[in-house]
């Protein structure tokens, strides 16, 4: 008895580091939206979608030009609408629909911007090379 | 009285006497004597071995896997995306009714019901008027969450939303339930000898004075406003654009009386379950969860506040 539950259990750990490790399934199933980085006007917009999670979670962006996060909401109630981005001194909680603009300066190259949601289970990171 | 030997290993004490009709009634005053006289430092004796430190054992091991079942399919659901869909419009009672309701069993879940869980299970544990003690917490969530929403759509201003005191809050909370949920599981019962005057012990005293407090079920029902919870957070923003305080407080009260069927089955259930017979597995299956919520919302708070890198996207 005893040594089955300890199979059991040591399974059930096994699962639940699954769950944790594993890729989220939620990427690219965004409110579709366009998303991804834009150059317009010498300007770097980089769109990210909030809701259950920030989606894509990871971007990759170019340096040394003027950069500007959108975020965009759509009926968002839960953590991901409280958003902090600690690098750029940046905490709000976003509208519940709607777009965010987030000016985050001249990014530098190697420099990874981190958004993470207030209670941080959510995070999203911008690289820039 | 000759001689005493302890055995604390077998939990047991030898005690030699001069009396001369030694019979088993008579060892049985003496125990209840000398019981009289150590109870206040967390000691009792009996003739016969108290069956409670034997029926113990093994039960951890069907607790382990109950709990984490539970655990695994807390977080399935929140990874599923079931409960992300949007909801558009503007925010009326009504949506504010339902968003409590998704809400009660979202990640908020990982640290309000746990706290509520884990308060809900030692409360009961410890034979504390448990019916009065949650109606006052429940009740006392509700009607801060109406006034405070009240107050927030008066104000129009965002008291309490000041993320790094939440944050700190939800570490306050994230290692309170770590502790009850060691003490469920039983971690710190293993120490047999009471220490006199130990810092636990007063702990664990004025805890049980706390318990029995009118006003401190209250206190908490009133804090969980402040606890970090996205949901919350949303609807206190709804609040303070609603522009007046009788929208601010309808928008709150149909947010909390949303989260109430779930929390209120946490602490009621958990007290039907404490007086029935599988008591002793419950609070150690409870134990479980309430450890793998609390380490969950420890390690997120955490890195919602810088400290650690986010180590999971969930």
């Amino acid at each position: 008895m005893k040594a089955v539950s300890i199979i059991i259990t040591l399974a059930l750990f096994v699962g639940i580091a699954i769950i944790f490790m594993g890729g989220s399934t939620k990427d690219n199933t965004n409110m579709g939206s366009v998303q991804g980085v834009e150059i317009k006007d010498g300007v770097q917009y980089i769109t990210i979608d909030a809701g259950g999670g920030y989606s894509p979670q990871v971007t990759e962006a170019k340096s040394g030009i003027p950069t500007k996060l959108i975020m965009k909401t759509n009926g968002t109630y839960d953590c991901s609408a409280s958003l902090v981005i600690r690098s750029v001194g940046y905490q709000q909680i976003l509208p519940q629909t709607g777009e965010t603009e987030i000016d985050i300066g001249i990014p530098k190259a190697g420099k990874p911007i981190q958004g993470v949601c207030g209670m941080g289970m959510y995070s999203f990171i911008i690289n820039f090379s | 009285m000759k001689n005493v030997q302890v055995d604390l290993k077998r939990e047991t004490v030898t005690i030699e006497t001069n009396s001369e009709t030694d019979s088993d009634q008579n060892s049985k005053e003496l125990a209840e004597l000398l019981t009289s006289k150590i109870k206040p430092n967390g000691y009792t004796l009996s003739v016969e071995k108290n069956i409670e430190t034997k029926s113990d054992d093994g039960i951890i091991w069907k607790a382990l896997p109950i709990g984490l079942v539970f655990l695994i399919l807390f977080f399935l659901l929140q990874k599923s995306g079931i409960l992300n869909f949007g909801i558009g419009g503007t925010t009326t009672p009504t949506t504010s009714f339902i968003i409590g309701l998704i809400a009660s069993v979202s990640s908020c879940l990982a640290i309000v019901g746990g706290l509520v869980l884990s308060l809900s299970a030692k409360i009961s544990e410890d034979n504390v008027s448990d019916t009065k003690t949650f109606l006052l917490f429940h009740g006392g969530r509700l009607v801060s969450f109406a006034l405070l929403g009240g107050v927030l759509g008066l104000v129009g201003n965002a008291i309490g939303i000041n993320f790094t005191f939440t944050a700190i809050l939800g570490l306050v909370a994230s290692i309170v339930m770590l502790l009850l949920g060691l003490n469920l599981v039983g971690v710190f019962a293993k120490n047999k000898v009471a220490l006199p005057s130990g810092i636990f012990q007063k702990i664990t005293s004025a805890f049980r004075k706390i318990e029995h407090k009118t006003f401190t079920p209250l206190v908490i029902g009133f804090g969980t406003f402040f606890l970090p919870c996205g949901f919350t957070q949303s609807m206190q923003i709804v609040a303070i654009s609603s522009g007046s305080f009788i929208s601010g407080f309808l928008i709150m009260f149909a947010f909390a009386l949303g989260t109430l069927p779930m929390l209120a089955f946490l602490s009621f259930g958990s007290a039907s379950f404490a007086h029935g017979k599988h008591a002793p597995l419950f609070f150690k299956s409870a134990g479980v969860v309430v450890i793998g919520l609390g380490l969950f919302a420890l390690l997120a708070g955490l890195a919602g506040l810088g400290i650690i890198s986010p180590l999971f996207s969930i």
